[in-house]
């Protein structure tokens, strides 16, 4: 029994050797996925489902560069003033916006979508296809409040849903 | 027929192992030294990343330059192991047995400088991580085997394992032999190290068998290697570089500097371990004799390869080889070559006498490799500086001061691994010798009674 | 979408006067060329004008010839990066995958035109240039190559347009910024498969057309017209 006792361990030691990059490099692809970062404190709580359902609004009333443009964009305060003028004055968030609004300075909204500087991603493109906002943004008319994250997005996941949908996978579609 | 004085088993045992126990004082200075040097290159290395390649004296037509000469000439020096261990051990010249262990173990550590030097090139080795080791399961991108560049690091990591595996299987019988004349946590080390080994006759015959095998079989790697590192530059369309005859001339030109390289070490080895018994002059003398073939078949090729740029009569080629050969500073650098590698070593070791000093041999074969270096430098650079017809864009090339630290710092680092890994292992391989002396007899020649080995198998 | 974009460069009509650097250095967010970076000559220049003096004094001409890439059909730089990171799209353009190199330089290496640039040094603008950065043009770090990408920023995003509008791309929709500059229309851009496209008919009707460094088999995507010289021997009935 002891002559196959030192290989034995020698051989599990090699192996664990083997195993511990590969574990390595997994598990940095695996926690710093962007689905895993906690989803960033915005200047005003901003609730999105509320919006879609009782205001009845459009993803594109706001975000309107959605369908034409490479930017959804983020709507002008102006926009917001249009309702919020007259709706819920009260609560102490549309104060906040009311504060901004009057002293002429811009929300700095968090991004939450973090894309790296040498990828273009192209909004119209998408949504003119026919994809839903949903599909990379989560369900944010009825179970996403605050804006987060739910889409890995990154460049494996956008090449499997070219592949799956017959896109281009030409690196200069997104890289130039 | 290898001559030799009869020595007893336990005295060469005792005298080999010897720089495993004891320390002279040269050996600190050394290290002081090396390690002062070292420190200079581990700054250079960590100024260049930091900075960027800007602190390089690169430009733009010329990408490429001290750090490209430098992996070219450490893979050279990495021949020597190979051609020393593999070939003469399968041709059995007896008097490889007290050089195998060094030319193996520089093998080994040239590589390892040589591969280092392709990543500080790229200036943010990290990303080079994606060049050699792709993961990329889910981009389905995956490294382009069409070019050099990828062939390069399937080469020379195959040549490394096969060159490890190889110096392991020669380890391993004294390895043991350490396991029983040690204490202490060289115990332990030599003990798992020697894997067991009882020196019983099945254990020999796989050995001798893995040896045999693992020769044979590194040698069509051996070939590959430098082959495939010409290939770097003769697969692309610059002028000078684009030569067929790339493969086999710069294989010599390896042998020729790796070989002198190891005589360089034999040098030092009997000077500062004082192996005065077993790197014996006869050894320099066969080596020697050696050197003056392949100094001569590198010759050869060198000018076949200024020939045949000729031959073709393509004015970019001839712009580039008038460059070489009439124009400061190439000219110069040129006649260095000539001289250094070949017009003042090969006559010197044309004669018996010099070729048994050792104090000769030493100087000649540095000489080699200063002017094979600088052959390297040659062959690179001019083809980049007057790369096509652009005239607007030609350039020239002075290196900084940080690619020279980068490359003294790559002649430290080999040597202090080296140096490192005499206190480690034994520089010279205890069985091997024991087997010559085992094999040698006192033969009748003539008049006289000489000890020797004759090998007829 | 299966278009081979490709360039006719007038020789003729050059007058050297490097509007078409300067457009390209701002259209594709080129780092700042300082004197110092010259005499180090590290200068990035997706297009480049060259200029080369003819005859002896007082008898000299100046000669003009921008190079930008030439987005080879058989790129020698292609085959030879060992990661991707150059390569052909289906639209002939030679592209250069900035977040995909690794910095080995051998495409720049193997390039006959010297039209491939490394960054040697992080690139830097001043506070006040910061915001005319191109936001369609991603801004390269230190350590990797890039080149002349025939302003694939223009021409992805006429593409986008046309396919929102649901249409084909036209003609002399959209031009690089090298040709978008030059003041003498020296530089014309444009689909070269397309027999009714400007460069396809131009391309055609040429008899000074000729490719440079042709020899080599590469097939270039830059067609240039040779000068016509006033004090030449009448050729032809030209001059």
């Amino acid at each position: 029994m002891r002559r196959f006792m030192r290989p034995l361990i020698v051989g599990l030691v090699l192996l664990i050797l083997l195993a511990l990059p590969v574990t390595a490099v997994l598990a940095r692809s695996y926690f710093l996925s962007p689905t895993w970062q906690p989803a960033a404190e915005q200047p005003i709580a901003f609730p999105h489902t509320r919006h879609a359902q009782v205001a009845q609004l459009d993803c594109e009333y706001c975000h309107r560069g959605v369908a034409e443009d490479g930017y959804a964009g983020m709507p002008a305060l102006e926009l917001c003033m249009d309702c919020h003028q007259s709706i819920q004055t009260g609560s102490a968030e549309i104060d906040t916006l009311i504060d901004y609004f009057e002293n002429g300075d811009p929300v700095n909204w968090e991004r939450v979508h973090q894309m790296p500087d040498h990828v273009h991603f192209v909004h119209s493109s998408h949504v003119n296809y026919g994809f839903d906002c949903a599909e990379c943004h989560g369900d944010m008319e009825t179970e996403i409040d605050y804006a987060e994250q739910v889409r890995d997005l990154r460049m494996g996941d956008c090449i499997d849903c070219h592949k799956e949908y017959g896109a281009p996978t030409d690196c200069s579609v997104c890289h130039y | 027929m290898q001559e030799r004085h009869p020595l007893k088993g336990e005295a060469i045992t005792k005298e080999l192992l010897r720089p495993l126990n004891q320390t002279p004082m040269i050996f600190w200075v050394a290290v002081i030294i090396l390690g002062g040097i070292l420190t200079a290159f581990a700054f250079a290395v960590g100024w260049m990343f930091y900075w960027g390649l800007g602190t390089t004296g690169l430009n733009t037509p010329i990408f490429w330059g001290f750090m490209i000469t430098n992996f070219v000439f450490w893979i050279g020096i990495s021949h020597a192991g190979v051609m020393i261990s593999a070939i003469l051990r399968l041709t059995q010249a007896e008097w490889r047995r007290p050089v195998t262990r060094a030319a193996e173990v520089m093998t080994i550590f040239s590589l390892l400088t040589a591969m280092l030097f392709p990543f500080l090139h790229t200036g943010r080795p990290w990303r080079t991580v994606y060049w050699v080791f792709p993961y990329d399961f889910d981009r389905g991108i995956w490294p382009d085997p069409r070019g050099p560049l990828v062939w390069d690091p399937a080469a020379v990591f195959t040549y490394l394992t096969g060159s490890t595996l190889f110096l392991y299987t020669t380890l391993i019988p004294d390895m043991a032999l350490l396991r029983d004349r040690s204490t202490g946590w060289r115990k332990t080390l030599y003990t798992i190290l020697a894997l067991g080994w009882r020196g019983n006759e099945r254990q020999w015959k796989l050995q001798l068998v893995a040896g045999i095998l693992l020769s044979a079989l590194i040698l069509p790697v051996f070939v590959s290697v430098h082959s495939i590192v010409s290939w770097d530059f003769a697969v692309s369309l610059i002028p000078v570089w684009h030569a067929s005859i790339f493969a086999p001339y710069f294989v010599i030109g390896a042998v020729h500097s790796g070989v002198s390289a190891v005589i360089t070490l034999m040098a030092l080895m009997r000077w500062l371990f004082g192996f005065h018994n077993y790197l014996r002059e006869e050894h320099f003398d066969s080596i020697g004799r050696l050197l003056v073939v392949v100094a001569t078949g590198w010759m050869w090729f060198f000018v076949l390869d200024i020939i045949f740029a000729m031959f073709t009569r393509d004015p970019r080629e001839l712009v580039v080889m008038e460059q070489r050969i009439f124009e400061w500073p190439y000219a110069m650098l040129l006649a260095f070559v000539f001289v250094f590698a070949y017009i003042i070593p090969v006559p010197v070791w044309m004669f018996q006498r010099f070729r048994r000093n050792i104090k000769i041999m030493f100087w000649t074969s540095l000489m080699v490799n200063v002017g094979m270096w600088a052959e390297r430098y040659w062959l690179i650079l001019p083809g980049l500086e007057r790369k096509f017809e652009f005239t607007f864009m030609w350039s020239w090339y002075r290196p900084s001061i940080v690619e020279l630290t980068l490359v003294f710092g790559s002649f430290a680092l080999v040597t202090f691994l080296l140096l490192l890994f005499s206190k480690i292992f034994p520089p010279v391989a205890v069985w091997e010798e024991m087997e010559g002396v085992n094999f040698a007899q006192d033969i009748q020649v003539g008049k006289r009674t000489v000890h020797a080995t004759i090998r007829e198998e | 979408m299966s278009a081979r974009w490709g360039m006719v460069i007038d020789l003729d009509r050059c007058t050297g006067c490097q509007a078409c650097v300067v457009a390209c250095q701002a259209e594709n967010n080129i780092p700042i060329n300082t004197e110092d970076i010259f005499h180090q000559r590290r200068a990035i220049e997706w297009i480049r004008v060259e200029r080369y003096w003819e005859g002896e004094y007082p008898n000299v001409k100046a000669r003009y010839i921008p190079i930008p890439c030439m987005h080879c059909a058989q790129a020698p730089c292609e085959s030879v990066c060992p990661v991707y990171a150059t390569y052909q799209t289906n639209q002939g353009i030679n592209m250069q995958i900035y977040n995909r190199c690794i910095g080995t330089r051998y495409c720049a290496v193997n390039c006959p035109w010297h039209v491939r640039f490394f960054n040697y040094w992080e690139p830097k603008w001043p506070e006040s240039l910061k915001h005319q950065l191109n936001p369609h043009v991603s801004v390269r770090s230190r350590g990797v190559m890039e080149k002349c990408t025939f302003c694939v920023q223009r021409i992805v995003r006429t593409e986008q347009q046309a396919q929102v509008d649901g249409r084909e791309v036209q003609d002399g929709e959209f031009t690089t910024a090298c040709a978008q500059a030059c003041p003498t229309d020296a530089i014309v851009f444009g689909d070269l498969d397309d027999p009714e496209s400007r460069v396809g008919q131009m391309a055609a009707d040429t008899d000074r057309g000729y490719q440079l460094l042709s020899g080599l088999g590469t097939d270039p995507a830059v067609l240039y017209l040779k000068k016509i010289d006033p004090d030449a021997p009448e050729e032809n009935g030209h001059y």
